[in-house]
């Protein structure tokens, strides 16, 4: 107990130290900033802030990056109420209660339910990781190379199978990640492998320009053209217009603590981030509710639930990160390449070896999301007015941004033909439906999986059965097959029918 | 992200049959990659099960992507699609002004790169406004001037010529 005291002290002291508090700061005001503006995910934002990081310390440089992750969470609700346009993914459900809810004159009550919920869902969740991370890492210690390859099958196969779509071409983009992340030396022998001559592929393809291809230059592609969205005229939001009555506030709790269950627990998972959490949250709100017919039309309960799901599975997602240094899912194995950079191997034992980085930037969360609180309702006023500018002026700045982020990375112009390549394969992704998350998962965690993989078989004489063997292991490998079924079992079922009729 | 079901066609329109081959294209692309990636990953040295070599990861990926290749072509006969529509406009400006970027970064310097960058990937969008794009090029090419090279060190010119 009192290293768990010592170790809080620890952090705070980390977290509170004036660059701490600064990088802090601005990132969860670019975090809220970006996820505000339809068009510009999470993992854009962080990817773009990414070369910057290269100047800092890697603690404040890891609290900057996840105040981004955080802070978009935040934002992103903001253009789902009043433009109903989410402004980012994992804010979609947010439109469907929080536009009406702006449309009969209460934008200011929806946007301080979505505040107040995200801030409870994250302080949940940061409890959370506060008592499981450290205990899972020193249960993790004993991970040999079969736990750590059957782990990470497993958080790639959740991460494809449990998307919207086609839980085959999830599975089929892990696997072309995998492909891309084999480019570059091989750690084992030294043998270049698909370089194709080509020098500056000795290293591999770099993280930068491969996310910022798939989610930046992507994103923009698919968004030009579109029409903006119904612009609402809200008039000013006061202070006053915002505060829930005291029936309202009742109606409140119950949703949001139902919501940070789900979203602690969805997030913890490998493979599920805040996006699937909201969707699930809002399902079990109207299945539960004794007026489902409120739904749609500006229930308070379909705000709070979803946003304090999104923010605390955004929160618990940094269990599995850094307690076994698997990412759930993109943003957190962007997180992880931003460690490896900086030169920390992520793993169990980042917790006992780095106390500090751990402590602080758990602490920090605490200080983010206060500081998003106090920010959020003040600047209001301001978000909404960056939402006006046309996105036929924005994206272009945006392309700058992306282009220099890529270049100063590692000054390297090939990285720059690298962006728009990955550019134009992501465009096409999407117009088919092949999700891009499981691919830069793959693309991350690809070289760590076959460094374990040949590992695991060299101790194992060549024996492939030592992934049975282990426990631990065997319990991964059932896992994901469990999940493998799960999502083809509705395939499976139609296909039969069809034979049967 | 999420199929829509407004979007859905009706069974066995010409837009459907479309539609649907245009994904059994895509899923077919998939395939080819794993192939070709195959073909190359056989060239290096396999090593043993107890000692996998450098080809061995490459070929059981490869593998692994023709067959989930397969399967999506298969699942596409039946599954529901939609309409594909590839606008070229905002492909090709935003591609012309990213190569335009890459081409001059280094040669003429960051001021004239992003202001090539800015007015040719804001051709993309049908809508144009001349004035007001201009603004942000001037405004990109002086702010991240100062931002990026000014203040990070990133090692290049605002203007330089080769």
């Amino acid at each position: 107990m009192t290293d768990f005291l010592s170790n809080l002290m620890l952090g705070l002291q980390t977290a509170l130290s004036p660059s701490a508090l600064l990088f802090c700061f601005i990132g969860v005001t670019v975090g809220t900033f970006v996820g505000a503006l339809p068009g510009l995910g999470p993992l854009a934002a962080i990817s773009l802030a990414l070369p910057i990081t290269y100047y800092l310390d890697p603690t404040a440089a890891l609290i900057m990056l996840a105040g981004i992750f955080y802070g978009t969470q935040y934002g992103g609700a903001i253009a789902s109420i009043l433009l109903n346009l989410p402004g980012t993914a994992t804010a979609a459900v947010t439109c469907i209660d929080g536009y009406p809810l702006a449309r009969q004159g209460k934008p200011g009550l929806a946007l301080f339910t979505t505040a107040i919920s995200s801030f409870f869902g994250s302080s949940f969740a940061i409890l959370l990781v506060m008592g499981f991370a450290p205990l899972i890492a020193s249960f993790a210690l004993a991970f040999g190379s079969a736990e750590y390859f059957s782990v990470m099958i497993l958080g790639l196969v959740a991460a494809s199978t449990l998307t919207v779509g086609s839980p085959l071409k999830g599975l089929a983009m892990v696997a072309f990640g995998l492909a891309i992340g084999l480019a570059g030396t091989d750690v084992d022998t030294g043998m270049y492998r698909f370089t194709f001559g080509i020098l500056e592929l000795s290293d591999g393809f770099s993280l930068v320009a491969v996310a910022m291809g798939l989610f930046g230059v992507a994103e923009i592609l698919c968004n030009i053209g579109l029409p903006d969205g119904e612009r609402l005229n809200h008039g000013r939001i006061s202070l006053r217009s915002m505060l829930p009555s005291r029936k309202e506030w009742r109606q409140y709790w119950a949703p949001a603590t139902r919501g940070a269950v789900v979203g602690s627990f969805v997030g913890a998972l490998p493979g599920t981030g805040p996006g699937i959490a909201s969707f699930m949250a809002y399902a079990l709100e109207k299945k539960i509710s004794k007026t489902p017919q409120r739904f749609g039309h500006g229930a308070l309960e379909g705000i709070a639930s979803p946003e304090s799901a999104n923010n605390a599975s955004a929160q618990a997602a940094f269990i599995p990160t850094l307690s076994l240094g698997i990412p759930g899912d993109a943003i957190m194995a962007v997180l992880l390449g931003a460690m490896m950079i900086h030169g920390i191997t992520p793993g169990p034992s980042l917790i006992s070896e780095h106390p500090a980085m751990f402590w602080g930037l758990i602490m920090s969360f605490w200080i983010g999301n206060i500081l998003l609180l106090i920010l959020n309702i003040p600047l209001i006023g301001i978000w909404v007015r960056m939402l006006t500018i046309p996105y036929h002026l924005l994206y272009p700045a945006v392309l700058v941004f992306i282009c220099i982020g890529v270049y100063s990375a590692d000054n390297s112009v090939f990285d720059v033909y690298i962006v728009l390549i990955f550019g134009v394969i992501g465009y096409f992704m999407r117009r088919f439906d092949y999700p891009a998350a499981p691919l830069l998962l793959g693309f991350i965690l690809g070289p760590l999986l076959e460094e374990h993989f040949r590992r695991a078989l060299l101790l194992g004489r060549g024996d492939p059965a030592v992934f049975l063997e282990r426990p631990i292991s065997l319990v991964f490998v059932i896992l994901s097959l469990l999940f493998l079924l799960g999502s083809f079992l509705p395939l499976i079922r139609r296909l039969a029918a069809r034979s049967e009729a | 992200m999420q199929p829509s079901g407004d979007e859905q066609m009706q069974a066995h329109s010409p837009d459907e049959r479309r539609a649907r081959r245009h994904e059994q294209i895509a899923a077919g692309v998939v395939m080819l990659f794993g192939l070709v990636m195959g073909a190359i990953a056989y060239g290096y040295p396999m090593g043993s099960l107890a000692r996998p070599g450098p080809g061995f990861g490459p070929l059981l990926i490869a593998g692994l992507i023709v067959v989930l290749g397969a399967a999506v072509m298969f699942e596409m006969r039946h599954a529901a699609v939609r309409p594909f529509s590839l606008p070229l406009r905002p492909l090709l400006a935003v591609s012309a002004g990213i190569l335009a970027f890459a081409l001059l970064v280094e040669q003429t310097g960051f001021i004239p790169a992003t202001i090539a960058l800015v007015l040719l990937s804001g051709l993309g969008e049908r809508r144009l406004s001349g004035w007001p794009l201009l603004g942000v090029a001037v405004f990109m090419a002086l702010f991240g001037s100062a931002v990026f090279i000014w203040g990070l060190g990133v090692p290049l010119k605002a203007v330089g010529l080769p």
